[in-house]
């Protein structure tokens, strides 16, 4: 039996001020599943988690999201941004205040946030293990805090898919475990779709029921022991790839070597 | 000296109409801090004397005029700091550059059109009228209605425009909302405080607040009370020492902004 698709991306292209950023995408993500998507430096991995947001226009290829156009489940995605440094630390706003922002919504335009949207972000910094934190400034938070506080923000619209991007860079060892630790909970306890941009392919590899390696096109879509397995991992970011695309819910295969010409896909 | 300043007709208005809008620019002015709206203040402040002058060469009431050159001027700022392309700090500077230039041409043009230009761009407490008083109280009425219905969304616009836009928030339309309010607010604030000496508490009162205070509630307070003692200090010095009121309102700010910014503060 296939299992339900939250997310489907088919021959997607994205140019960005006239660079190619993404070509060809193809791939599916399952519901309830955890997917680690990898690739070296500008191979694309924040572009696609944007394309699937809404905030990018993709050039050509077809998407959607909860089978509908990206952009019209906000309701149902969960985001926790790349780099807290795009964030003001001296804007002068609580922690609860910034979590809270997770229940803006398109249906509370115009109006004032009630006690159950307080109720909602409060939980949420549970949650995160920040409640003693709720009225502190957050921009006095330490970075690991500050992160956490991000995903109580992601967490407060009660999502089906959370998608974060590099969210333990610029966080120390021990919270980056306490951090991985979180999410299996999350996982476990809330049955949430997650993917999630890491570098640190050490551990996602452990993780995730599927690893997309990316790099433009996608090198590899996959359960991670069978990339393991096959070294395909290092081969995206090197010289030699191979290509494991999902077709109409068959998954197939094709093994490309550096030098050849264009492939099939 | 205080009740004999009080007795004037002239100074009522004006310590009525200064107190709204300062009442109103610190509402702005926070907003202002916390995008980091200061060159786009100025800029569309400038811009007010070309829509003035232009009012002033067609023989239309020039608050009027102003008014709709100053909103287009604020939508098409937004519409290009959204399109890209070109550095937002650029596209003000030139549309700044190009409105006063405007300005100096239409009053060259104006004919027999004497206007006191001295006490347009710095102010002036003679200038206002019982109608200048009415209009800033409609204007501050409107402005904080709209601020407190759009409150969370324009915070959350302000912090993180990313995040707004994942949320479904229509970002487009709190950004041009907040840059017509500002540009009303600058319109009802001109006679008063001059053209060049508006955006002292388009910017300063919001300033002075997030330097003391750690939340945006305390910032908002301590903007809005900066703001009504700047005014209120400023035209009484104003008419005691006969100097420009916008001058004297932006000294009495500025001196309090130094304060705040030494001061040991819950933000620090």
């Amino acid at each position: 039996m296939t299992a339900v698709e939250v997310v489907r991306v088919e021959g997607l292209c994205v140019e960005l001020g006239g660079v190619k950023v993404l070509d060809d995408v193809t791939l599916a993500i399952r519901a309830g599943s955890f997917t680690g998507l990898i690739g070296p430096n500008g191979a694309g991995k924040s572009t696609l988690l944007k394309i699937l947001l809404g905030l990018i226009q993709p050039t050509s290829g077809q998407v959607t999201v909860f089978g509908h156009k990206p952009g019209a489940s906000h309701n149902l995605i969960g985001y926790v941004p790349q780099s807290l440094s795009g964030l003001d630390a001296g804007f002068p706003v609580s922690t609860l205040d910034v979590v809270m922002m997770g229940r803006l919504s398109p249906a509370k335009f115009p109006g004032f946030f009630n006690r159950e949207d307080r109720a909602a972000a409060e939980s949420a910094l549970a949650t995160v293990g920040l409640a003693s934190m709720a009225d502190k400034k957050f921009g006095a938070l330490s970075g690991g805090e500050r992160q956490k506080a991000l995903i109580a923000r992601a967490l407060c619209g009660g999502p089906r898919l959370l998608l974060l991007d590099e969210p333990t860079t610029g966080v120390d060892v021990v919270a980056q475990d306490e951090f991985y630790d979180m999410l299996k909970r999350l996982r476990e306890e809330y049955r949430i779709t997650i993917v999630l941009v890491s570098h640190d392919v050490g551990v996602i590899t452990s993780m995730v029921d599927d690893l997309i390696c990316l790099n433009q096109r996608v090198f590899l879509h996959g359960p991670p022991d069978e990339a393991v397995k096959d070294g395909m991992i290092g081969q995206a970011y090197g010289s030699s790839t191979e290509i494991v695309m999902h077709g109409h819910d068959v998954p197939h295969r094709h093994l490309r070597r550096h030098g050849e010409g264009q492939h099939d896909c | 000296m205080i009740a004999e300043m009080l007795s004037h007709g002239f100074m009522q208005r004006a310590l009525a109409a200064g107190l709204l809008i300062g009442g109103l620019c610190a509402l702005v002015s926070v907003f202002v801090a916390l995008k980091r709206l200061s060159f786009i203040g100025a800029g569309i402040s400038h811009s007010a004397f070309g829509g003035m002058a232009i009012g002033a060469l067609f023989g239309v009431d020039i608050t009027l005029s102003a008014a709709v050159y100053c909103t287009a001027v604020a939508l098409l700022i937004g519409w290009l700091s959204r399109k890209g392309g070109v550095h937002e700090d650029v596209s003000i500077g030139v549309v700044f550059a190009t409105s006063m230039a405007l300005g100096v041409a239409a009053l060259g043009l104006a004919p027999g059109y004497t206007v006191d230009l001295f006490s347009y761009l710095f102010g002036s407490i003679l200038a206002v009228s019982n109608q200048d008083v009415a209009l800033a109280a409609a204007a501050l009425i409107v402005v904080s209605s709209l601020v407190a219905i759009l409150f969370k969304e324009l915070l959350a616009y302000c912090f993180d425009e990313e995040w707004a836009r994942v949320r479904g928030i229509n970002t487009r339309l709190i950004q041009d909302t907040l840059l017509v309010l500002l540009a009303l607010t600058v319109v009802v604030s001109i006679k008063l405080l001059g053209i060049i000496l508006v955006s002292a508490l388009l910017v300063i009162p919001g300033a002075i607040g997030q330097a003391l205070a750690a939340n945006y509630r305390g910032q908002i307070v301590i903007s809005i009370l900066s703001a009504l003692f700047s005014t209120a200090a400023g035209l009484t010095i104003s008419y005691r020492w006969d100097i420009a009121s916008g001058a004297a309102i932006a000294l009495v700010s500025a001196a309090l902004f130094a304060m705040a910014a030494v001061a040991p503060s819950a933000n620090r």
